[in-house]
């Protein structure tokens, strides 16, 4: 996982250094990406070789940033200005590499077969239903990140996206989901996915203003993650979640558990350092609804702990404080089955038809979704143009179940997990979000 | 004009070497990027510099078509990215040795960026407006060069700003094709005026007099009738040569899209596929008379003309998308507008909007807007979103200003391909618009 570095990044971070620079950085990212796309009858291929290093560079006082593309890591260097800069001290990351790294990525022929087997799944799950388009985008990627204060990291990368989007009559939904490698994708699933949300929103109804034990799918779940995770950072972030506390502490039900965790193994963005090259590591935020810490990034660590968090997408992008692998821990015991069976009224949603919004210090939330009433255990009639609202603090703490089947999904610039839950003390009304 | 010292003939003999067959297209994309950043008021470092340079080659087919893109461009590169896009390397192989684009050679410049928070700060005092404020400022550069086995394009360049502001109530973002001081006066306007509607209360739902100053107008004007007849958005529905005679608004409605007359520093003589642009009448008195079409689109219906292909990036296929809207001017004063709709709502800018190609629906949203009195522009109203069809929506125009203006819509962000948006434009009126909170 460390290498030793090229010799023009060592030569860089020298040479910046006799300029007066004390603190020099030097990212380097090289990927490859294959992709292929159905749209209508047609099939187009692409394959995108990308490379390019950043460098940050400055005193206590003043910075710049330059970045560039290509792999000769040199540039004329612009005078520091704007804000001082600091880097962390280095730390050796524990971490073991994923398995598939090396997997080679699709070729053509099996892209092709792979976009055409998800048409022929919609075709049988629902009749009348089209796949418009489907994209298939298998990338590879090395990373270099170096310092004068001695960091020096270099790891690979391995992601696989598959995007597919499906109409019946005026109706149309996409589909996201992502592996490290194709073959571990699931097309059945994802054309299963497709025609439930297309034939909710062709017979689908919405529903009075009603407060019932809903079950939330996934996506649901990852759209709700995603809208809290800008509170799940920092200082700032941490006092916000805090005044939605009980005298005990408490934010959520003690079915939730939050966590991310930058190097899980089975992780999409698996790392071992993150994009300051700190190393990554497992943050529990909110244990068993008790909200233990945010993430800190090395700057602004608090009692000896920082998080690893320092996102960094891309040689364009200077590196950002967030999650990466931001997840509700599932609980391994309880099936979504399970779940359903023991609803005796309320609904099952299970995509969202607009994003989630959340809003900590008016205590709100609100998501528009579609899915199911449900009556008996059993779905009764399919149920859209409705959303799910109210508290912020009804939402964590009427976290009454957490399914087994946790899924990540490819949300801003990190992924998301969350498995089914099932809520209670939420309302359901007619009418978008 | 071409990249200095760099050698397009020669790329196109080698392309013409693909043998492409009838109806096959195939062409080189060259760019140079440079985007300079200046933030106040943020943490990290004050002056930020990205830039890149790279191409793109692709072999486009009826049924198929290759893309290869790569960042950097050296002789190594052209030759793979040839190689895997002609599928059978031809016997004789073309000679890439030398061709390369220019370096960055000198440090970035940006005094422009760094006088302009200054100028700004002036002008929201002259307006009495005290607010914090963070502020990044981008001057984005773009230049491309696409050469066809038959058809070398002039290289083309673009020069713009923009500016993302975060300030208590929200976020605002414009472009500015300058940073002169009108450009921060008008900048100082928006923000004062997003500022002090930061603890307005939405507009009550229901149906509407709405006047739309023309930066409103052109954002509303590039969702529901450009993205409409964009001929991808139509294919997703039948022929999109079946909406050219469609009556899609209200008569008053004559509006083009004309590359060559956006603001001078980008305005364009040939569009992303090398073809030369064209002003095209997209509605005419109301009705469609021209969808926008890039090769493929013209290729397939037969009934469309190219020059309207865009792509985000050398890493991104092209896709037609309009790049500077033009209303022609109407016969009501601008005074009019409002004095002859009271009881409405009059909305200066929406800040985002989108359009369902499929259902035919859109939703636009405004930050603030001003209640229209008997005296005017009254009281302010917090966030409001426009929601419905496009062709009711495109109904309802019951009257057009008779000034124009021009700047930046925005920036558009179709399928993940971010390109900036222009338009010169004039204030609408529309009667019965349904407006929500949002």
């Amino acid at each position: 996982m460390i290498r030793s570095l090229p010799e023009d990044v060592l030569e860089v971070i020298e040479d910046l250094r006799s300029r007066g620079l004390e603190y020099v950085e030097v990212f380097y990212k090289k990927g490859r990406t294959r992709s292929t796309a159905t749209v209508a009858d047609r099939h187009l291929g692409g394959h995108a070789q990308e490379e390019g290093w950043a460098v940050r560079a400055g005193t206590e006082r003043a910075s710049f940033f330059t970045a560039e593309s290509g792999h000769a890591c040199r540039a004329a260097w612009p005078e520091p200005d704007g804000q001082g800069l600091a880097l962390p001290a280095p730390e050796a990351p524990q971490w073991t590499p994923p398995p598939d790294l090396d997997a080679p990525l699709a070729s053509d022929t099996e892209a092709v077969g792979l976009l055409a087997s998800i048409e022929r799944a919609l075709g049988a799950e629902l009749p009348g239903a089209r796949l418009l388009r489907a994209q298939l985008e298998d990338g590879s990627a090395e990373i270099t990140i170096a310092s004068s204060r001695g960091v020096a990291a270099s790891y690979r990368a391995r992601l696989c996206s598959l995007r597919a989007w499906a109409r019946l009559g005026e109706h149309r939904v996409e589909v996201q989901v992502a592996e490290r490698e194709p073959r571990r994708l699931d097309v059945s699933a994802v054309a299963r996915r497709l025609a439930d949300r297309l034939a909710i929103l062709d017979r689908g109804a919405p529903v009075d203003r009603d407060r019932a034990e809903v079950l939330i799918g996934s996506d649901i779940g990852a759209a709700l993650l995603e809208a809290l995770a800008p509170f799940l950072i920092g200082a700032h972030g941490l006092r916000i979640l805090r005044a939605l506390a009980d005298p005990q502490g408490r934010i959520a039900s003690e079915q939730l558990t939050l966590v991310d965790d930058g190097g899980r193994r089975d992780g999409l963005l698996s790392a071992p350092v993150d994009g300051e090259g700190v190393p990554t590591r497992k943050v529990t935020l909110i244990e068993r609804g008790e909200l233990v810490q945010s993430l800190r990034p090395w700057w602004e660590r608090l009692d000896g702990r920082v998080s690893g968090c320092s996102r960094r997408v891309g040689w364009r992008d200077l590196p950002d404080p967030g999650p990466s692998h931001l997840f509700v821990q599932p609980d391994p015991r309880q099936s979504v089955a399970g779940l359903l069976g023991d609803l005796a009224r309320g609904y099952y949603f299970l995509d969202i038809e607009g994003p989630a919004t959340i809003d900590p210090e008016g205590d709100r939330f609100a998501v528009p979704v579609l899915g199911f009433a449900v009556v008996g255990g059993r779905p009764s009639a399919p149920v859209k143009g409705v959303r799910l609202h109210g508290s912020l603090r009804s939402l964590l703490r009427g976290v009454a179940g957490v399914g087994r089947d946790l899924r990540f999904v490819p949300r801003g610039r990190g992924v998301v997990g969350a498995p089914t839950m099932l809520l209670s003390g939420v309302e359901v009304s007619a009418g978008p979000s | 004009m071409d990249f200095p010292g760099f050698d397009p003939a020669r790329i196109a003999r080698a392309l013409a070497l693909l043998d492409p067959g009838q109806g096959d297209q195939v062409d080189a994309y060259f760019e140079r990027l440079e985007e300079v950043e200046v933030q106040t008021g943020g943490p990290g470092p004050g002056l930020r510099c990205r830039r890149e340079s790279g191409f793109a080659v692709r072999l486009e087919k009826p049924d198929q078509a290759w893309r290869v893109s790569a960042d950097g461009v050296d002789a190594d590169q052209l030759r793979a990215a040839y190689r895997r896009v002609a599928r059978v390397m031809p016997p004789t192989p073309p000679v890439f040795d030398g061709i390369a684009l220019p370096d960055w050679s000198t440090a970035p410049e940006a005094s422009e960026l760094l006088q302009f928070p200054d100028r700004l700060l002036v002008a929201l005092r002259e307006r009495r407006a005290a607010l914090p404020l963070r502020l990044k400022l981008r001057r984005h550069l773009r230049q491309v060069q696409v050469i066809g086995p038959r058809l070398i394009a002039s290289a083309e360049e673009e020069v713009f700003y923009s500016v993302a502001a975060e300030l208590p109530g929200g976020r605002y973002g414009t472009l500015l094709a300058d940073l002169d001081v009108a450009a921060a006066g008008a900048l100082a306007r928006a923000l004062a005026e997003q500022f002090r509607a930061r603890d307005a209360p939405p507009p009550e739902p229901g149906p509407r007099v709405l006047v739309l100053a023309p930066a409103a107008a052109a954002v509303l004007l590039h969702e529901v009738v450009a993205h409409t007849l964009e001929a991808d958005n139509l294919a997703l529905t039948g022929n999109p040569a079946s909406a050219i005679g469609v009556e899609l608004g209200s008569p008053l409605l004559s509006l083009l899209d004309d590359p060559g007359n956006a603001p001078a520093r980008v305005r364009r003589q040939a569009d992303d596929e090398g073809v030369p642009v064209r002003r095209r009448w997209l509605l005419r008195a109301g009705r469609v008379e021209e969808p926008l079409a890039d090769r493929f689109w013209a290729e397939r219906t037969g009934a469309l003309q190219p020059g309207a292909a865009r792509r985000g990036s050398r890493h991104q296929a092209p896709s037609p998308r309009s790049s500077h809207l033009e209303l022609l001017p109407g016969a009501t004063p601008a005074a009019d507008l409002i004095s002859q709709a009271h009881g409405g709502l009059f909305v200066e800018e929406f800040a985002r909007g989108r359009l369902d190609p499929l259902a035919g629906t859109f939703a636009v949203e405004a930050s603030c807007a001003r209640r229209i009195g008997t005296g005017g522009l009254g009281e302010r109203v917090g966030r409001l979103r426009l929601r419905g069809r496009v062709a009711d929506l495109l109904a309802a125009v019951t009257a057009v200003g008779d000034e124009g203006r021009s700047g930046g819509a925005g920036w558009c962000a179709k399928e993940g391909q971010r390109l900036p948006v222009w338009a010169t434009a004039c204030g609408l009126r529309l009667e019965g618009v349904e407006v929500e909170p949002a």
